[in-house]
């Protein structure tokens, strides 16, 4: 008997469900959704996430996994996720043949369907993105790792489904890195994007400080007390940890890392006062930057590796300064606040996050660079320091001690949605991965 | 929706790439009248985008005692702290008169080295308070050496904020945590 087109399909769907890279479907329809989003303003794809199918022994884990995906979703700013009460409306199918037109009357466009399996120590996902308005299969894909990685298996889902849409990866795989007390001393520890799996990292007993992630996530450098100087560190992915070999001080403090990871920006002090310098880290050798009896630190190289913004206390009191990447060429960023600290560039360099003194207290600041104006993301009780921002630029991660002690929390670039991510742990300098 | 548009295309695009996979048998998948001998050939497992995890935790380090003789004289405090108006580097009278003293001890005791640790109150950024406590603990290094101190038994470092002496947040807590200690050492 003669196939016909949609059993051909439905054949061809447990094939295209194993590992294939996204086919390119030239001939989409119209009503493909991935139009929506095209410069900068875009709908949100209304996307609906039935539960994965599971065995029984895989349930607990495909749940996490499903929960997962739907807040990074969530978080993502890209979606919105059609309420779950609604999806019992729409009657069973085989997967790989969902009902596309009970979908749509849902409301959703999309429909991410999951099969979790587990093996041992083993998880196993898979997912495939379907366009219901045009019925077609947008990807399928599988994932495995470790079971006790079962959430960042689904960070990883999350990832490929913005990157579907956005051309680029979510940000659901990075981590955040940040101090927090433990015992007598304050340690580096590392957490997921959204607060979950913390983990500390050194053991010195002593003071720890300001992590700063290499460009390619696979380092970090912070500075800790562990020696008899304090000094700056670099940890590599693989646990292995190196001293940098800063200028001879009493001090080296507040490193930065240049876009291309070969060089660290810090502050150190060789004569009785803070300046800034540069690390050439391959050849070992120091430059410095900044000649003043004031005080220069909290450097941060601009994307391009072009400039370094910092802060200076040259006019009388901290403020922010760029400089070229020869510590030439100086001018002043800051005009409004008496006490400005912590810039931190957005990825497209286009803003400079900043912490300024408002009323006895820090807000989180953002400078607009194009038009120089400066525009508040937090206001009221408590200090708001150090902030960072995501690898897309959506969103910054900040301490702040609104609650009472200071935590890590996330914020939308606009300053909405803020989340604390840590709990009365005194967590303080985050730094976000890519 | 009619789908032969889109089902030719990916036949042709898997003719293209020429990839021949394997599939789990789920007999969901398979309707009734597909016969089984149209599935292709299963060779080796299908690819799979692996996860995984980086930067453990770093093992415990021993933790090193200084010699009994500087552990006695540290434990009983024999060179005092001094301390420092807000946002201050300035020694006032009395924290020079305290200094005075400590250098009788010092100048008594010439075999020692020691540290000056320059804190700050909680006021004020981690980063500027780093070298805040580093200005208050280099302006004790010089005023030592102009009593007569020699530089070379003194080294200084800075603790910036993190670690306070006073957990408090009013004037009575940062009163005590703007200051400078002093830790004899090998």
């Amino acid at each position: 008997m003669q196939a016909s087109p949609g059993s051909r399909l439905r054949r061809l769907l447990p094939l295209l469900a194993l590992g294939l890279a996204p086919l390119p479907l030239a001939a989409q329809s119209d009503a493909d959704i991935s139009g929506q989003i095209s410069g900068r303003s875009f709908t949100r794809i209304k996307i609906a996430t039935p539960a994965a199918a599971a065995e029984p022994p895989a349930r607990d884990a495909a749940d996490e996994v499903l929960a997962t995906i739907r807040d990074d979703l969530e978080f993502s700013g890209f979606f919105d996720v059609v309420d779950p009460a609604l999806y019992r409306l729409v009657p069973p199918a085989p997967p790989g043949s969902p009902r596309h037109a009970d979908w749509s009357a849902i409301g959703a466009d999309a429909l991410v369907e999951t099969r979790v399996g587990t093996a041992g120590r083993r998880i196993d996902v898979e997912a495939r993105l379907h366009d219901n308005p045009s019925g077609t299969l947008l990807f399928a894909r599988r994932y495995g790792g470790d079971l006790e990685l079962a959430r960042r298996v689904a960070h990883q889902v999350s990832d490929d489904l913005v990157r579907h849409y956005t051309g680029r990866s979510g940000v659901a795989l990075t981590r955040i890195a940040f101090v927090s007390r433990h015992g007598t001393g304050k340690e580096i520890y590392l957490m997921d994007y959204d607060g979950r799996r913390v983990r500390r990292l050194t053991t010195t007993g002593t003071i720890n400080l300001s992590p700063a992630w290499s460009p390619d996530a696979e380092e970090l450098a912070f500075v800790s007390w562990r020696g008899r100087q304090p000094g700056i560190y670099r940890m590599s992915a693989e646990g292995e940890l190196r001293r940098l070999e800063s200028v001879a001080g009493e001090l080296s403090a507040a490193p930065d890392w240049s876009p291309d990871g070969s060089q660290i920006v810090y502050s150190s002090d060789p004569d009785g006062n803070t300046e800034l310098y540069l690390l050439d880290v391959a050849r070992g050798r120091n430059r410095r930057l900044t000649h003043n009896p004031a005080i220069d630190t909290s450097p941060a190289f601009s994307p391009n590796g072009r400039e370094i913004a910092f802060t200076s206390d040259r006019s009388g009191s901290p403020q922010i300064y760029l400089c070229d990447a020869e510590g030439l060429n100086v001018r002043r960023l800051t005009r409004t606040g008496g006490y400005n600290d912590s810039a931190a560039w957005s990825p497209r360099a286009d803003r400079l996050a900043y912490a300024s003194r408002v009323e006895g207290r820090f807000q989180i600041f953002v400078l607009d660079l194009a038009s120089e104006r400066a525009v508040a993301l937090t206001e009221g009780p408590g200090n708001n320091e150090n902030p960072r921002w995501s690898p897309d630029g959506r969103h910054l991660v900040f301490a702040s001690d609104r609650a009472g002690s200071y935590d890590i929390y996330t914020m939308r670039a606009d300053g909405s949605d803020v989340r604390r991510l840590t709990r009365g742990g005194d967590a303080y300098t985050p730094d976000w991965s890519r | 929706m009619h789908h032969s548009r889109p089902g030719s295309i990916l036949l042709l695009l898997l003719a293209l790439t020429g990839v021949v996979t394997g599939c789990k048998k789920r007999a969901a998948e398979v309707t009734p009248e597909q016969p089984a001998a149209q599935e292709p050939a299963r060779p080796q497992a299908p690819p799979q985008r692996e996860i995984e995890d980086t930067f453990p935790t770093e093992p415990v380090r021993d933790a090193v005692e200084p010699p009994r003789d500087i552990r006695y004289w540290n434990e009983l405090g024999v060179l005092r702290t001094v301390f420092f108006a807000f946002d201050s580097h300035d020694l006032s009278a009395s924290t020079q008169a305290t200094l005075r003293e400590n250098a009788t001890w010092l100048k008594a005791h010439p075999d020692y080295r020691f540290v000056i640790q320059g804190h700050c109150d909680e006021r004020g950024t981690i980063e500027y308070n780093l070298a805040l406590g580093e200005r208050r603990a280099a302006a004790v290094r010089d005023y030592l050496a102009t009593l007569g101190v020699t530089r070379s038994r003194m080294r200084i470092l800075s603790y910036g904020e993190e670690r306070p002496a006073a957990r408090g947040h009013d004037e009575a807590a940062w009163s005590q945590n703007r200051r400078a200690e002093f830790l004899l050492e090998e």
